[in-house]
């Protein structure tokens, strides 16, 4: 099960609001490479892990995405507070707001609802992790977009470090991978799945 | 190493504005945003000040103290929760590296001191934290994505 934490991984301070950029940061909340999509990836890949560092690797990994989500969420909460009738208008935020006003909705920076369909779980052990591989890379190419798009420096902050985060994964699921292909068959080790055919005969 | 380094990024952040500014949205929590604030009625003082303050305006009346105490055992608490998560994922691809082990002991058993620290001064972190036999404080404090939780 999980437990909640009454705090921020990092924490979220942002003076200014600016609703045009939270339309874009979203994309991170509900986007095809976002935080609720990599959660979900992760937490529901690791039951047919067929080793227990990764298993154990995929859920810890999967749980900080959503302290990562709930980081997101604060950033888009902050950059939407006491806004005026005339901002909303002027900086094109009136699309989202007359859907869901300053509600935080998962939807990608385009407007599309956030879908299932943005994560695989193939229940293949080297298939899996190398979408986790993958999608850490694109949520780092996601963070350096938004670094292109603001100068806010309490914006830029938490977004670096959401950044920093991937490149972290990135390494960990590496190391998973290594060690998934250690363990397999040596001579091919694509010759079965493991997560499936190992399972004859036990259980 | 692992610990300096940490520091030295989450340090990295400016600091300089994290008082004096009150969040709309937030005003009305802050009254209960820390059990020892409210002892010291620095809460009470607080949200009188910020009532006649527009809330889209710094507001520089409220250096009471009570508020940055929590707010810097937070951060400190965050840092230290860095540290340990970022051994925890290590941990979980080298279960057999020692070093990292003894890391990770040393930092839990200075994270079980903080926790309990916070908890008593600014309320719980979690819901078995709740240390106040007659009140339950879970439900109060200001909220972790608000402004002046941060």
């Amino acid at each position: 099960m999980w437990a909640y934490e009454k705090k921020l991984q990092y924490p979220v301070k942002i003076k200014n609001p600016n609703p045009k950029l939270a339309q874009i940061i979203i994309s991170q909340l509900g986007g095809p490479d976002g935080e609720l999509a990599a959660s979900m990836r992760y937490l529901n890949q690791r039951y047919s892990m067929p080793n227990k560092k990764v298993a154990g690797l995929l859920t810890d990994i999967g749980t900080e995405e959503l302290a990562h989500l709930e980081m997101v969420a604060a950033i888009l909460y902050q950059l939407t507070r006491n806004l005026s009738e005339k901002e909303i208008n002027d900086s094109g935020f009136a699309t989202y707001f007359v859907d869901h006003t300053t509600g935080i909705y998962p939807v990608a920076a385009s407007g599309v609802p956030t879908d299932m369909k943005y994560i695989g779980v193939k229940g293949d052990v080297i298939a899996d992790l190398n979408e986790d591989l993958a999608a850490e890379q694109k949520a780092r190419v996601t963070y350096d977009n938004i670094l292109r798009l603001t100068d806010d420096p309490d914006v830029r902050d938490p977004i670096k470090y959401l950044r920093e985060r991937e490149l972290v994964h990135y390494q960990r699921f590496s190391d998973a991978l290594r060690i998934t292909a250690d363990e397999l068959d040596k001579k091919n080790f694509y010759a079965f799945n493991p997560a499936f055919d190992m399972k004859k005969g036990k259980n | 190493m692992m610990n300096d380094y940490n520091r030295t990024r989450m340090d990295n952040r400016s600091r300089a504005d994290s008082r004096g500014y009150t969040d709309n949205r937030s005003r009305m929590d802050q009254r209960g945003s820390c059990p020892l604030c409210e002892q010291n009625r620095c809460a009470a003082r607080r949200y009188s000040d910020t009532r006649s303050t527009r809330s889209d305006l710094p507001n520089n009346s409220t250096d009471c103290g009570c508020q940055n105490g929590c707010e810097q055992l937070r951060y400190n608490l965050q840092k230290l929760d860095f540290s340990i998560y970022e051994l925890v994922l290590y941990l979980d691809a080298y279960p057999h590296c020692e070093e990292a082990l003894s890391m990770y002991n040393h930092l839990v058993a200075q994270r079980k001191e903080l926790a309990d620290e916070y908890e008593r001064q600014c309320g719980p972190i979690g819901i078995l934290g709740n240390k106040s036999t007659t009140s339950w404080d879970w439900v109060k404090g200001t909220l972790p994505w608000e402004y002046g939780a941060n």
